[in-house]
């Protein structure tokens, strides 16, 4: 599948687990934006090829989700890239990913999960 | 020697012959013509290894000492003048001072029942729904968030009720923190009151350090502050200098 430039003003949509929505505050954790330590990038789906319904459903298990959106244009603000890499597995066109270096390293990537979580907005919310 | 059983800080009564003998040899050794009350936790069960820990909470002229099984909770509050002459009992017959286990009360601290109903039904209010929120965490198996996240320990969770706990008996009209688990393994607490939010986390490795984000709205621009501190008091300090 051919790769493409994600445009700013686009959305990406990440699975957000219940437990991580705070529903009183109408709020996403930080913790649905920390990279595990085997992890270098975060998945996300762009909405040129995915909707919050689809992107719901976990590929593997079929479980569904809780979905927030954040613009293409946050990560990129805070000296992060957002690559279409759609996927081979699942056939995911829409796969994509948040990388770069200030997810990985000890100093930065906390805080940059707690950016993320705050310009992220809840869609779904009701499984 | 009057040893009698506290059990659950209501009822006293005696304890068998055979531990009597053997607390009174003990207790014998250590200190004489002084008269104790037995505490006692919850019996084991299959998570007591994950449990038995001990927490002291020192308010005013009082030590509240807390042990905890993933089922119960127990405090026993004592006057700090007395904390001295406390014994603990550890595994069936070594008494050795602070440490995990059973503790032995001097009875001169008699008004320690009705220090301890207050301090636990202030807890209890406050806490039910965040310790109850927080054993959920430990429900969550291989891949609960669809990305790979890894299963929420029992440690991890009980080193975040240990947390939570101290920060309410030093605080306890602070708001209550949103509380999430972090697919690699860490529970993440968020305090916000008005304009200020503290984020941190409970690392799943406790060699780990805590980062902290402390953001500040209350000037209409954002401002961030990230840190790290290298133990779960430091946390405790962070949080109510913060959020206070």
């Amino acid at each position: 599948m051919k790769k493409e430039i994600i445009p700013d003003e686009d959305d990406l949509y990440r699975r957000i687990h219940h437990l991580q929505y705070d529903r009183k505050r109408n709020k996403i954790s930080a913790a649905v934006f920390q990279v595990k330590r085997n992890e270098k990038a975060l998945s996300v789906n762009w909405s040129k090829y995915s909707t919050p319904e689809e992107t719901s459903i976990d590929p593997v298990h079929k479980g569904k989700f809780y979905v927030g959106g954040i613009l293409a244009k946050i990560p990129r603000q805070h000296e992060l890239d957002v690559v279409h890499a759609p996927g081979k597995r699942f056939k995911n066109r829409a796969h994509s990913t948040i990388v770069g270096r200030k997810l990985l390293e000890e100093e930065t990537k906390y805080e940059i999960s707690t950016i993320l979580a705050d310009n992220c907005r809840p869609i779904i919310t009701k499984i | 020697m009057n040893i009698g059983k506290i059990d659950n800080f209501v009822a006293k009564e005696r304890i068998s012959e055979q531990d009597t003998a053997d607390l009174e040899f003990l207790i014998e050794e250590k200190r004489e013509n002084v008269e104790f009350h037995l505490s006692s936790v919850e019996p084991s069960d299959r998570y007591y290894q994950v449990a038995e820990e001990r927490t002291d909470f020192r308010i005013n002229n009082k030590i509240s000492i807390h042990w905890k099984t993933l089922k119960f909770y127990s405090f026993v509050s004592i006057l700090k003048q007395d904390y001295e002459d406390c014994l603990f009992l550890f595994n069936n017959n070594i008494l050795k001072k602070k440490e995990r286990g059973q503790l032995l009360v001097p009875e001169k601290s008699n008004n320690w029942t009705e220090s301890f109903a207050d301090i636990f039904n202030q807890l209890r209010l406050v806490s039910s729904d965040v310790i109850k929120r927080l054993k959920e965490f430990a429900k969550l198996g291989e891949n609960w968030d669809s990305y790979g996240a890894k299963p929420i320990k029992w440690s991890t969770i009980s080193r975040a009720i240990d947390f939570f706990y101290k920060v309410i008996v030093l605080n306890p009209d602070i708001a209550v923190p949103f509380i999430s688990p972090a697919g690699d393994g860490s529970i993440n607490f968020e305090w916000e009151v008005c304009s200020k939010i503290l984020t941190h986390k409970i690392p799943e490795n406790e060699e780990e350090s805590f980062e902290y984000v402390a953001v500040d709205k209350s000037s209409g621009e954002v401002k961030r502050i990230r840190g790290r501190v290298s133990t779960i008091d430091e946390v405790v300090e962070k949080v109510t200098d913060w959020m206070t």
